[in-house]
């Protein structure tokens, strides 16, 4: 028993590394169009991301599943299932880069700041940890199981990584403001 | 550029009864080799420069409502489309879903999950209408017609 204990940790350890280390080695899925970095390019990025949550409810919803199984055509669904299951886990990948890009940010300032909170940045670092376990679970489910009925889950990422580029920002006092 | 989108909006677009028919016209007015836009009636009333931009800011504006539209509604709109086309239904699916000309919609500066979206939403409309075509009497279901462009087995997802 023990030793069967001592190898779920071991599982656990193993897993919790993949994790970070698939984050660290991750190449950001931001600006992937080639958005030129100018302040227009940053205005965009704004509306764009205003439009973030609007996808979520559109990709993780189940109003299209319902009109599409409603029409009764089985390729239909399919192709409903595939496009969806893809569109999601873009947007994950999405969310998981934005994460990374925050604390890279975060990162560079924190090495200038002089008055760090360790609180703030344990309860930083413990938000950031718990959104790439969400990502990951979330991936998880929607390659399983297709997005429908995961919106919550969801929902729950977007408002951990809104907290973490809020609370990136309030960690390192007269950082400037991150666009979110 | 406001007062040249509001002049776009109420003279042209509040014209075109559907968004997606609103978002093909918007997009006409795009150059394909340069992506500058031109409007012959706007450039004339306001500067060349904040027409263009007018009618940049029209066209993202149009294509996020495509974009975010539920499939219900869009498959309703992509068909008032195909009638208006006066085109063969058939022909017209077959060419939307091998040529995929609903490409040339995506504004340049998008986010690539929007545009993503939208193309994925505009392939499952088309599915959609191709199921909804009239099947010919005595033939099973869409026995009738000839393979669909997308493959019906579809490919191996990978994450």
């Amino acid at each position: 028993m023990i030793y069967l204990s001592i190898l779920a940790a071991l599982l656990l350890l193993f897993a919790l590394v993949m994790l970070v280390a698939r984050s660290l080695y991750w190449e950001p899925d931001l600006n992937s169009a080639g958005l030129p970095s100018t302040d227009a390019a940053g205005q965009i990025d704004e509306a764009n991301d205003a439009m973030s949550f609007e996808i979520l409810l559109r990709a993780f919803g189940d109003d299209d599943q319902r009109f599409i199984t409603a029409l009764g055509d089985k390729y239909v669904e399919r192709l409903l299932h595939f496009e969806r299951k893809r569109i999601a886990l873009r947007w994950i990948r999405r969310k998981s880069a934005e994460a990374r890009s925050v604390m890279r940010e975060h990162a560079n300032r924190a090495r200038e700041a002089s008055d760090l909170t360790v609180s703030g940045e344990a309860r930083l670092a413990f938000r950031y940890m718990e959104l790439l376990m969400l990502c990951e679970l979330l991936s998880l489910s929607v390659f399983l199981f297709g997005p429908a009925g995961l919106q919550k889950f969801a929902v729950q990422t977007n408002t951990i990584l809104s907290d973490i580029k809020r609370f990136g920002n309030v960690a390192v006092p007269g950082a400037d403001t991150v666009t979110s | 550029m406001l007062r040249a989108y509001e002049d776009f909006s109420s003279r042209s677009l509040a014209r075109i009864p559907s968004t997606l028919e609103r978002l093909i016209y918007v997009a006409s007015t795009r150059d394909y080799n340069s992506g500058w836009y031109h409007h012959e009636g706007l450039a004339a009333r306001f500067d060349p420069v904040a027409a263009a931009k007018a009618l940049e800011y029209a066209h993202a504006g149009v294509f996020r409502e495509v974009s975010l539209m539920p499939l219900e509604q869009l498959s309703d709109e992509l068909e008032k489309y195909m009638q208006s086309a006066k085109q063969e239904p058939l022909a017209f699916l077959t060419a939307w879903q091998k040529l995929e000309p609903y490409r040339v919609a995506i504004p340049m500066q998008v986010d690539p999950t929007v545009a993503e979206l939208f193309v994925s939403n505009i392939k499952i409309a088309l599915a959609v209408l191709r199921y909804r075509l009239p099947k010919e009497p005595g033939h099973q279901s869409g026995a009738s017609l000839p393979p669909s462009p997308a493959p019906r087995s579809l490919p191996q997802f990978r994450s």
